[in-house]
């Protein structure tokens, strides 16, 4: 008779259904319902603000649209095909390619180079201090910064050919001059994000047991073949991480080159076009000329460029980087 | 192959003294363990010699020549750490080689010497693994391999076996005794446990909130305890000490713990004139090791009502955990008691330790030495 309960239960299942076979479904029900309760207010955001105009964009790259009228009409590849027939366009993407291509190893070798600088210190106080002022950049907006260095680029008075001039280096014409206009940029830029991925690569160091340091210390490492052999390969997928992200942003830039080259006043992306990369360009052919569908047309250009980079970074990433 | 000596070593981290002044002699080809308490300052006294660390004050000197001042990578010391520390990214191979790489010797040599030491320790079949794929005692044998590889001057363990299970930790501990009498290279093992620095140790060193406690063989700790903090630590169960006064009484002297001044027992006349002797008329405390009691003595003894509370069979012995008006006591016999049911304990005078009211040794066949009064 002890057997009995746990017995019935298989035996007369027709009996039972209703509670014992439905009990954890409907708890489970239970448990999903307040799950997506609770992620339902910031889905509503997600989608009518990001992934709605995106799906939006993605339509509207197909046809010519008009803001004022809203009438579309299906002209399949052909914003495209305009795209690949204008200089501008061809000038943006090489302006992009070399923005990127110059900044993001530059920014990643700087920020490793200030977080092994600022290892030894990660316990000290003084280390914190130091942290802070190369971090501090980064929380300042970047209309308000690039303001300020639009003085200091200023060819007659700024402070950057005044450090030109102590180093016996002629003066420069930066944001002026055809040549060192995006270079400028990179200039600001860099200064701005470097702050980030130096914390970033400050974490990934922390987390490179100490003990294992030690040991190759007394096993008699240092300098370049510590490095080398050691921090480097257990960076790895920091280093990952943040190539990745400094690929995305830098490709995405637009607030530093609008204000440093022009602004409000007209002429950002500027002189001569040397300053007007991929997202200045939608911006401008967007919401200064009304060309809404040309712009969604190279959005998802973009989009499937920074993508494609983050692929091919993501295979090299598989095959070179060691995680633990 | 070095002696090692430490002069006047200590370390002071911002405010805090982890290691008072130091002097410290350990001879070439020694197996010397360094234990003590968490916190005690052992494991800096290791790190100081590896050149982990910095010395506050003092000399660490290698064979004679001053090292103190030589950064770590080129003091050529293999030290062994509790977490392993092996490089996660490299094979077992590279693991091993990479020290040898330092010290640019060719090729075919390092493979030569890999292979003959993962031989030794019986992990050639692991030469292509990472050690991700490895377990904890094949991890800890890794470490040892990279560190033996280079023929170090000095060999540096910080609790090598903390994290592994006893079973694999007694194996080990013979291994590892036994790669030291294999290769007579000068050892610092340090260790929380009492029973891995007594049983590999040549000599042991007891060490204390940053202080060293006693330097000796592992009998002459275990026999001769310099402190009650040495004599506790020791032992398993640990000595009991009980603390009251050395009284006259009658015409000789008489021991009254504080728990039970009641039960005064008399000092045996040899040990009452060492008494005299040393001018004890005050507070001490005297202890016993739990293996110690008798069932029935000839010889005088300090005779005590134990109460057993506890008793744990171990198969071999008990351990019996008990107490006297109060006062916890532990022993070890082969009889089982009955429970509840109090008996007479008797331990034989001259197995007793005595020590002083600030928990010194008090040694009796040491030759007469005035105190100073604090």
């Amino acid at each position: 008779m002890a057997q009995a309960p746990s017995r019935s239960l298989v035996q007369n299942p027709a009996q039972d259904i209703s509670s014992s076979r439905l009990a954890p479904w409907r708890a489970r029900l239970k448990t999903s319902m307040l799950g997506y309760g609770l992620i339902l207010p910031s889905l509503l955001v997600f989608l009518t603000f990001f992934y709605g105009p995106a799906i939006f964009l993605a339509y509207i790259a197909f046809f010519h649209w008009n803001i004022f009228t809203q009438a579309s009409t299906f002209v399949g590849f052909e914003n495209f095909v305009t795209l690949f027939h204008q200089p501008v366009f061809w000038q943006a993407l090489l302006n992009t390619a070399y923005y990127v291509i110059v900044l993001v190893p530059a920014t990643a070798l700087l920020a490793l180079g200030l977080a092994l600088l600022l290892r030894e210190g990660l316990s000290h106080r003084r280390g914190g201090i130091s942290r802070a002022f190369i971090f501090l950049p980064h929380v300042t907006p970047v209309v308000a910064t690039s303001i300020i260095w639009v003085w200091i680029f200023n060819p007659q008075f700024g402070l950057a050919n005044t450090v030109l001039h102590f180093f016996h280096i002629p003066a420069l014409n930066w944001l002026e001059s055809v040549h060192w206009a995006l270079p400028s940029v990179m200039i600001y830029t860099l200064w701005h994000s470097v702050g980030l991925y130096t914390v970033l690569f400050l974490a990934g160091l922390a987390s490179i047991p100490r003990s294992v340091i030690e040991a190759a210390t007394t096993d008699g490492a240092r300098g370049w073949r510590m490095f080398k052999r050691v921090f480097w390969p257990l960076l790895g997928p920091i280093t990952f991480f943040v190539l990745v992200l400094a690929s995305i942003n830098t490709m995405q830039t637009f607030s530093q080159i609008y204000t440093l080259t022009g602004g409000p006043h007209g002429g950002a992306g500027g002189p001569a076009f040397s300053t007007t990369t991929d997202s200045l360009l939608i911006y401008q052919t967007a919401f200064l000329y009304l060309h809404f569908s040309l712009a969604s047309a190279m959005s998802i250009i973009l989009f499937i460029l920074i993508m494609t980079l983050t692929l091919i970074q993501k295979w090299v990433a598989d095959r070179f980087v060691f995680y633990r | 192959m070095a002696s090692i000596e430490l002069r006047n070593v200590s370390k002071v981290f911002g405010s805090q003294r982890v290691l008072s002044p130091t002097q410290l002699d350990i001879s070439n080809g020694e197996f010397f363990t360094v234990v003590g308490p968490s916190g005690s300052g052992k494991s800096t006294l290791l790190r100081l010699i590896a050149g982990l660390e910095v010395p506050s004050t003092g000399e660490i000197l290698f064979d004679k020549e001053r090292v103190d001042n030589k950064p770590a990578y080129s003091r050529n010391v293999g030290m062994v750490f509790q977490n392993y520390a092996i490089y996660p990214h490299m094979t077992i191979y590279q693991n091993m080689s990479f020290g040898l790489e330092s010290q640019k010797i060719p090729k075919t040599q390092i493979s030569q010497k890999v292979k003959e030491i993962a031989k030794l320790l019986e992990i050639d079949h692991l030469l292509t693994k990472r050690p991700g794929q490895l377990s904890g005692g094949q991890k800890q044998r890794v470490a040892l391999g990279r560190a033996l590889v280079r023929r170090p001057r000095v060999f540096l363990m910080d609790e090598p076996l903390s994290n592994l299970d006893t079973q694999l930790r007694e194996r080990m501990r013979k291994e590892i005794r036994i790669l030291h009498d294999t290769f007579q290279i000068t050892t610092i093992y340090v260790t929380h446990d009492q029973t891995e620095a007594m049983t590999m140790a040549d000599r042991i060193c007891v060490v204390d909130s940053g202080e060293i406690q006693q330097i000796g063989t592992p009998e002459e700790i275990y026999q001769h305890p310099a402190n009650i903090f040495v004599a506790k630590f020791f032992g398993s169960p640990a000595m009991n000490v009980i603390s009251g006064r050395v009284i006259p009484f009658k015409d000789t002297l008489a021991f009254q713990p504080d728990h039970d001044p009641g039960h005064l027992s008399p000092l045996p006349s040899d040990v009452a004139a060492h008494c005299r002797e040393r001018g004890l008329d005050g507070p001490v405390h005297l202890g016993f090791r739990p293996e110690t009691t008798k069932g029935q003595n000839n010889t005088p003894s300090w005779d005590i009502p134990f109460l057993p509370v506890t008793i744990e069979a171990l198969g071999s012995h008990y351990q019996i955990h008990g107490e006297w008006s109060g006062q916890p006591l532990s022993i070890s016999t082969t009889t089982r008691p009955g429970e509840r049911k109090i008996v007479n304990l008797i331990i034989p005078w001259p197995e007793v330790h005595w020590f002083y009211d600030d928990g010194l040794r008090i040694d009796f066949s040491a030759p007469v030495r005035v105190r100073q009064e604090a």
